[in-house]
């Protein structure tokens, strides 16, 4: 079981760091339904094996200048607010109709970015204040320095904390709200959102992952096979986040979009909501 | 066009050095559980999960050492972000006592 959970984490590992999602998605399915492990401990290790995947890709990134830590930062301040606050609200509120909810506004979500195209470079940017983002990185598969201009910021950080509040309600990664986010309403090119989701991803899980740690619900043996899988898999993915076009990326991410979307609407109207 | 950029090696270093250390750890664990020796590969797995928990948090400090320079105030944002992963995992651990 191991072996097959080490493979499993190495493809979610490639997969969740290019498209800045962590790679829950591939891994708590595969080990609960597939090979058997009972959901918590799935929860668990596959916790473990996104914060291996954050750790190790964005490494890679800070070093080629794709993450925007201020942005990812100050993100990371309302997601996790959202993630206290969800907790508070967790049983007075419908799931059915916020996954319905959330469901509906993933699709628009994912047929604006599918239909959209970046923003056109700013002649000149702002130097950066608390809230001034603007920025330059180096495209990996140009090397032209590209500039970008940051707007929507409050909107997005409000997003933000709805995003936490979702991601505790829901049970979904960050990285599905925060991509968009960052692309779709505050302007951010798709490689800079998805690197920087994948910097934010690793502080998010670590709270969620203590709690299932302090539980004994953590398998060594199996965490094991999925941190080792995860690190392998992320550098790879990391490498080949590079050469990959951004409409590739899109085009990536609005699959996972509409597959999450689906299970959202699944969960609402199914037959076994 | 861009202004001074700050620095990541100490973020980077931290991460990269995390996460091997902690890979290490949990890969030599699982070799000792397939040997057999339980006991042992569960207290050196664990000893992994640990350094895994503490990577990202580690990262975060860096990254305040290498923004307060530069970016003092979003360095004080990073502090931001540990003292509300501080209170959510406090307000996690008190909800399951």
């Amino acid at each position: 079981m191991e072996l097959l959970a080490l493979v499993a984490a190495m493809g979610a590992g490639v997969f969740g760091a290019i498209v800045g999602i962590g790679g829950g998605i591939i891994i708590v399915p595969l080990l609960s339904v597939g090979l058997g492990v009972p959901l918590p401990n799935a929860i668990a290790v596959s916790l473990l094996g996104v914060i291996a995947v954050s750790t190790t890709a964005s490494a890679n990134y800070l070093q080629a200048g794709l993450v925007s830590r201020r942005i990812g930062l100050t993100l990371l301040v309302a997601t996790a607010l959202g993630g206290i606050i969800g907790g508070f609200v967790a049983g007075l509120v419908d799931t059915r109709f916020l996954a319905a909810l959330f469901g509906i506004v993933l699709i628009a979500v994912a047929l604006r970015m599918l239909l959209g195209s970046e923003p056109a470079e700013p002649e000149t940017i702002d130097e950066p204040t608390l809230l001034e983002f603007d920025a330059t990185y180096i495209e990996p598969r140009t090397g032209k320095e590209v500039a970008y201009r940051v707007r929507n910021f409050r909107p997005g950080a409000v997003l933000s904390v709805f995003a936490g509040i979702l991601s505790g309600l829901l049970g979904i990664g960050g990285g599905v709200v925060n991509v968009p986010t960052m692309n779709s309403l505050m302007g951010v090119p798709i490689r800079v959102a998805t690197t920087t989701s994948t910097y934010m991803l690793g502080a998010t899980a670590v709270a969620s992952a203590l709690l299932y740690f302090s539980r004994g619900e953590v398998e060594p043996a199996l965490a094991g096979a999925v941190v080792v899988g995860s690190v392998v898999g992320a550098r790879v993915g990391a490498r080949l986040q590079h050469s990959l076009p951004q409409r590739a990326l899109t085009l990536l991410f609005v699959g996972v979009a509409a597959f999450f979307a689906y299970q959202m609407l699944m969960r609402a109207f199914g037959s076994g909501a | 066009m861009n202004a001074a950029r700050p620095p990541v090696r100490l973020t980077t270093r931290v991460l990269t050095g995390g996460s091997l250390t902690a890979a290490a750890l949990l890969g030599l664990g699982l070799v000792l559980h397939f040997a057999g020796v339980t006991e042992t590969a569960a207290l050196v797995g664990n000893i992994g999960v640990v350094a895994l928990l503490l990577t990202p948090v580690a990262g975060l400090v860096a990254t305040w050492r290498e923004l307060r320079a530069l970016r003092p105030a979003h360095a004080w944002v990073a502090v931001a972000v540990l003292c509300v992963l501080l209170l959510a995992t406090v307000i996690a651990l008190l909800a399951r006592v």
